[in-house]
């Protein structure tokens, strides 16, 4: 049976909740708000790979546990991308193609489940998990090194990581998809 | 198995209500007041499919579970595309949306996480009742900056404001009943 209240589903849960703090000091957008920003981004990167190691050294690793580890991450790097939209480093289109992919790829795993061709954790999940947060510190470390000269968002190290992370988050949705249109055809 | 009907009249109804956020978001960031009460007439018709499509669905008898998942899906994807407009135009601050956003995504992975135990989360009523109260707020504040104008509407005033806390507080309302739902289901003992 499926445990809910684990310790790796615990520090999961923690994670989440760090998203709203990352918003409202990214809207401080004082250096030292944005500081504590990126030493929080940190520490969820960090957590995320210590809550899957800790639930398979513990031997509890379980479905609840995935699928709670998947809408904590995107909880908090909502918060996050929310911020960045509120300073104007993330353009409205750029987060809605985040937003929508987040959206959206639950809904067709619990459709897939339905006609009982559930998904395994595909490659396009895996990178757009490692983009993400990687595209968050990267953005968060440039606009300390530049002191809020300029926004992180119009550089070109900004442009390019959060880019990426759009198009990670786009490549997950089309691969669920395609992966959803074929397992319907193969159902039907 | 039954075939798994896609493209019913209904599912099409329901679909279009998707395609309808981006065009508001367009015509409602133009700063042009007459496309301001082309996305109205829009938000209206947008807000008539979510009738539409499951009284069309119950009375061809083809009520399906793609269906079911399609309806909240695009309900979440259109008023988000709504609301993400008005955080453009500096009508609706960041917080707000945020409680939005946190609230559809959650309700995504929870659906998720329901079939875990083979349970279709179904719809609660303060889904419905955010639903509602969503869809009032977004009109009134379109026809509100209609009547006064893009230029002139003051979207810091009481009555706006008021309204989306509302509608926030309704959100909020609804995502911490959802997550106390599936979460009373995940730990009763089987």
């Amino acid at each position: 049976m499926n445990q809910l209240y684990t310790t790796p589903n615990l520090i999961s849960l923690a994670r989440a909740l760090l998203g709203p703090l990352v918003l409202v000091l990214l809207v401080g957008e004082s250096f030292y708000a944005l500081l504590f920003a990126l030493v929080i981004v940190g520490i969820a990167i960090c957590s995320d790979f210590f809550d899957g190691y800790l639930a398979r050294r513990q031997g509890k690793a379980d479905e609840l546990g995935r699928y709670m580890d998947g809408a904590c991450d995107a909880i908090f790097n909502l918060g996050v991308f929310l911020g960045f939209l509120a300073i104007g480093w993330l353009p409205a289109s750029w987060f809605l193609a985040i937003y929508f992919a987040e959206i959206i790829v639950p809904y067709i795993g619990a459709f897939a489940k339905q006609i009982g061709q559930p998904f395994e954790i595909r490659w396009s999940a895996k990178l757009k998990s490692a983009v993400h947060p990687a595209a968050q510190f990267i953005t968060l470390a440039t606009a300390l090194t530049m002191a809020g000269q300029s926004a992180a968002g119009d550089t070109m190290i900004g442009i390019a990581v959060l880019g990426a992370a759009v198009l990670a988050s786009v490549a997950c949705l089309v691969d669920h998809i395609v992966l959803a249109v074929l397992r319907t055809t193969r159902h039907a | 198995m039954p075939r798994i009907q896609i493209w019913t009249p209904a599912n099409v109804i329901t679909a279009s209500r998707i395609l309808a956020g981006p065009i508001c978001i367009w015509w409602l960031t133009a700063e042009s007041n007459m496309l301001v009460w082309c996305a109205l007439a829009l938000m209206l018709i947008a807000e008539a499919t979510d009738l539409v499509d499951g009284y069309v669905a119950r009375s061809s008898s083809r009520v399906s579970n793609f269906g079911k998942i399609l309806d909240p899906m695009a309900d979440s994807l259109y008023r988000s595309s709504v609301f993400i407009a008005f955080v453009i135009n500096g009508w609706m601050p960041v917080w707000m949306f945020a409680i939005v956003v946190w609230r559809d995504l959650t309700v995504s992975y929870l659906r998720e996480i329901a079939e875990l135990q083979s349970d279709t989360l179904a719809a609660r009523m303060s889904g419905k009742l955010k639903a509602v109260v969503q869809g009032v707020a977004q009109i009134t504040l379109v026809t509100m900056v209609g009547i006064y104008g893009v230029g002139s509407f003051a979207p810091y005033s009481v009555t706006a404001q008021g309204i989306l806390l509302i509608a926030t507080t309704v959100t909020l309302y609804s995502l911490l009943d959802y997550v106390a739902g599936v979460a009373q289901k995940l730990v009763r003992p089987t």
